[in-house]
């Protein structure tokens, strides 16, 4: 008896289909998926964050290790300022502001987890009025007050669960990307609505607690100058605040009454030193 | 300019293992097609008995080892595989020519040992995987059988 083995011509465990065919098609479908959940999630962060108790937002912060306060005189001084601002918005008594203050030449402040407000040497001392330096004040509490802070590390945590979920947990990249060390709560991204919306609350608690918005334009000023000398110190605070001229004319066309740069009514910065 | 080197060390990896996975199996299978040409005259046989007429001269254990491993354009395909469901045809390929080459290295054996044919063949197909979240990182197929010499008729 004669045997052989077939040659089998037709390959069919071998597909025809391009790879990169079947790789954009499943891409594009991923993709699509992603940008629904996330944009679904996003949403509802807003939405959720009223009943996030503010508690948690200090207990989190807490155990971040952000919490910890290095007493100055810059430091009181400042904490001074954030105290009498709060006290001018109409929130629990459960919300209360820490205020660090650093040392370092960065011109930056920021608002982060549980009433944590931090400012720099570096910002502080470049204000020569007070009213500018509550007005950075004034935006990062309206910030805290808003609840941005924990609606912008909701967003950043849902967008890279997503993308984990569906591009595989494998590439740690996009993971670590949105999620990230604990450099995010520093540069925590907040929309340029929340940024907005920081700059009417916080000018308006300016206006209650000096009577007038005086002073406070200088800070967009110096945003403009700043970003036209292309200095390096340019960090976070004007990357994620955009649109420094439009808040100025903003600010300027809410000023009530004029004021010019050597108004009486403008108290001078003590830590000025520029 | 803000650059995001982590999502364009991916993109490199996939162009990478895109070019240099489809160059392999593409020469890989041109090496498989002509080599089964090659050892076309020994014949495989699943079954465990010799047809009735045969005389056997000598039996002898033949093997065939092969690992391939998985590119990351293929591990990123089977990703995107594992939300939407269907044939995953990047590792139903990367199997195929796992055990074609198994196969073949097992005739190749036999073929030195001057084996006319190769009875009671059997596969064995593991995952050698590089760790739990990696997932699959390498496939190894053995095939193995005995190898008989037939007495002249």
């Amino acid at each position: 008896m004669q045997y052989q083995n077939p040659k089998i011509d037709n390959e069919l465990n071998v597909v025809r289909q391009h790879p990169l065919k079947t790789f954009l098609k499943l891409l594009a479908m991923a993709t699509a998926l992603a940008v629904v959940i996330i944009v679904f999630l996003n949403l509802s962060t807003q939405f959720l964050v009223k009943y996030i108790p503010f508690e948690y937002e200090t207990a989190l912060a807490d155990r971040l290790d952000i919490t910890k306060v290095e007493p100055s005189k810059e430091q009181a001084y400042l904490q001074d300022l954030a105290d009498r601002i709060i006290d001018q918005a109409d929130v629990s008594a459960n919300m209360r502001i820490q205020l660090h203050y650093s040392k370092q030449d960065t011109v930056n402040a920021f608002a982060t987890l549980g009433g944590n407000v931090y400012f720099f040497k570096g910002l502080v001392e470049k204000l020569k009025s007070e009213q500018a330096l509550a007005m950075v004040m004034a935006h990062e509490i309206a910030h805290i007050v808003n609840r941005d802070p924990i609606i912008a590390l909701g967003r950043g945590l849902s967008t890279a669960i997503t993308l984990s979920a569906i591009f595989g947990s494998s590439d740690n990249a996009l993971i670590r990307r949105f999620i990230g060390s604990g450099e995010t709560l520093t540069s925590l991204k907040y929309s340029r609505d929340h940024e907005t919306r920081a700059d009417g609350h916080g000018y308006q608690w300016i206006n209650k607690l000096y009577g007038h918005g005086c002073g406070a334009e200088e800070l967009f000023a110096l945003f403009e100058r700043l970003h036209t000398d292309d200095d390096s110190k340019l960090t976070q605070i004007f990357v994620t605040h955009p649109y420094a001229s439009k808040r100025l004319q903003r600010i300027r066309e809410n000023q009530a009454d004029t004021c010019d740069e050597n108004d009486s009514r403008i108290t001078p910065n003590p830590l000025y030193n520029d | 300019m803000y650059i995001p080197y982590d999502i364009l060390i991916i993109i490199v990896l996939l162009l990478l293992g895109y070019g240099f996975g489809q160059l392999a199996e593409k020469k890989h299978y041109r090496s498989i097609r002509q080599r089964e040409s090659q050892f076309e005259d020994i014949h495989v046989f699943s079954a465990k008995t010799l047809p009735a007429d045969w005389q056997l001269l000598s039996t002898q254990l033949v093997q065939g080892n092969v690992v391939v491993s998985v590119d990351y354009f293929k591990r990123f395909l089977f990703s995107l595989r594992n939300i939407f469901g269907g044939r995953v045809e990047a590792y139903e390929s990367l199997i195929d020519r796992g055990r074609r080459e198994a196969v073949l290295r097992m005739k190749q054996q036999a073929n030195e040992l001057n084996s006319d044919a190769i009875f009671n063949i059997k596969f064995e197909t593991s995952a050698i995987s590089r760790g739990l979240s990696s997932g699959l990182g390498s496939v190894e197929v053995f095939a193995y059988g005995t190898a008989i010499k037939k007495a002249l008729d």
